[in-house]
């Protein structure tokens, strides 16, 4: 019983240590920066016609 | 005791490994909580904000200030919410007579957006007759977002009176250049139309630009006259007119959307171009009508790229 308390033990502690490891030590996802806060050049040629079509500036 | 199997011994272990992830997500949630900001962040929702439709100066009769007078006393006095409005209509209203002063009530304004937002409105004010100041004061903005909108805000200022100065002030425009290329070469058309025709025939910028420049053109006309529209719309390189024409049905919608109708069925080929118009701008106010135009065009590529809008 006590080799099993054990093994559980330690496979618990390694999961729990893995997860934690994995969790901070990844880095933190880019923010999507708002269209109309980036210049002309950081907008793809998609996001500008979605956004011109969106508001009536293009067909 | 009696020992367990094999058996039971993985999955007491598998158990003690998903709980505890599930447990630690919990304790943690740190990483959910980001997606979900990161999603409120996606360019979706800032597409929702519309570029600065038209000039303050224009809304406002020229004056640089529709509001009633107000001094920094009044502004002092007023509730903390709307005392940040208060200093932006006085910098407004001050901009024409002063513009230093007027800076100085921006001043007043909590750093950020309103204080950006309050100096742009004063350089779109004082760029008819003082073009350096107005320029240095763009060009002072820290913001991209608000940097971009002061020299669209002065592009638009500069239409009627230089309007080669105005369209140039589009390069700095940022996020907006595309917008204020259609705008500014818009409000040019509507005091002068061979400058608009001239600058939208030097096809500069990419494929997006030089096809808004002739919506800009139909758009702005039709708001005021639909067979003006069309004539300026027919003025232009034929490969540009059915474009020219969905701006016209666009404008003239936003007047009155049957007249804009009746308007756009007597032009010909280019009908299903201006009622494809008429029914995008139906989007937000009539999006079931908006379809039922949409379904009546006969043009196949305009049938599908409307209906295709419909449901975006």
């Amino acid at each position: 019983m006590r080799r099993i308390l054990l093994v559980t033990g330690l496979l618990a502690a390694l999961g729990g240590g893995g997860f934690a490891w994995w969790h901070f030590s990844r880095p933190d996802p880019v923010e999507a920066v708002p269209l109309d806060e980036r210049s002309f050049e950081e907008i793809s040629q998609k996001e500008h016609e979605d956004w011109l079509r969106k508001l009536g500036y293009v067909d | 005791m009696s020992t367990p199997s094999f058996s039971a011994l993985v999955f007491l272990c598998v158990a003690v490994l998903v709980g505890t992830r599930f447990a630690l997500a919990w304790v943690v949630p740190t990483a959910a909580a980001r997606q979900v900001e990161v999603e409120s962040r996606e360019p979706g929702g800032a597409m929702e904000v519309p570029p600065k439709p038209a000039g303050l100066a224009h809304e406002a009769g020229g004056n640089g200030s529709g509001d009633a007078a107000l001094t920094p006393a009044t502004c002092e006095g007023m509730p903390v919410e709307v005392r940040s409005t208060c200093w932006q209509a006085l910098a407004r209203q001050t901009a024409q007579a002063d513009p230093e002063e007027a800076l100085r009530v921006c001043g007043r304004l909590p750093e950020g957006p309103g204080r950006e937002e309050c100096a742009s409105d004063v350089a779109e004010t004082i760029a008819p007759r003082d073009r350096a100041r107005a320029a240095e004061i763009c060009a002072g903005v820290a913001s991209t977002k608000w940097r971009g909108q002061c020299h669209f805000g002065m592009g638009l200022a500069l239409a009627e009176v230089d309007p080669e100065a105005a369209i140039g002030l589009c390069n700095s425009a940022e996020a907006f250049r595309t917008f204020c290329r259609h705008d500014v070469v818009g409000e040019i058309a509507m005091v002068n139309l061979p400058a608009a025709l001239t600058i939208c025939g030097r096809e500069e910028g990419d494929t997006l630009t030089r096809k808004t420049c002739w919506h800009g053109i139909g758009k702005y006309l039709a708001r005021r006259d639909l067979t003006e529209a069309a004539g300026a719309c027919l003025a232009g390189p034929k490969s540009w007119q059915a474009l020219c024409f969905h701006g016209m049905g666009w404008g003239a919608a936003e007047r009155d959307v049957d007249a804009a109708l009746s308007g756009c069925a007597a032009f010909g080929e280019y009908a299903d171009n201006c009622s494809h118009g008429v029914a995008n701008q139906l989007k937000r106010s009539d999006p079931a009508r908006e379809q039922a135009i949409c379904e009546s065009l006969t043009q196949p590529e305009a049938r599908a790229k409307c209906l295709a809008f419909v449901t975006q």
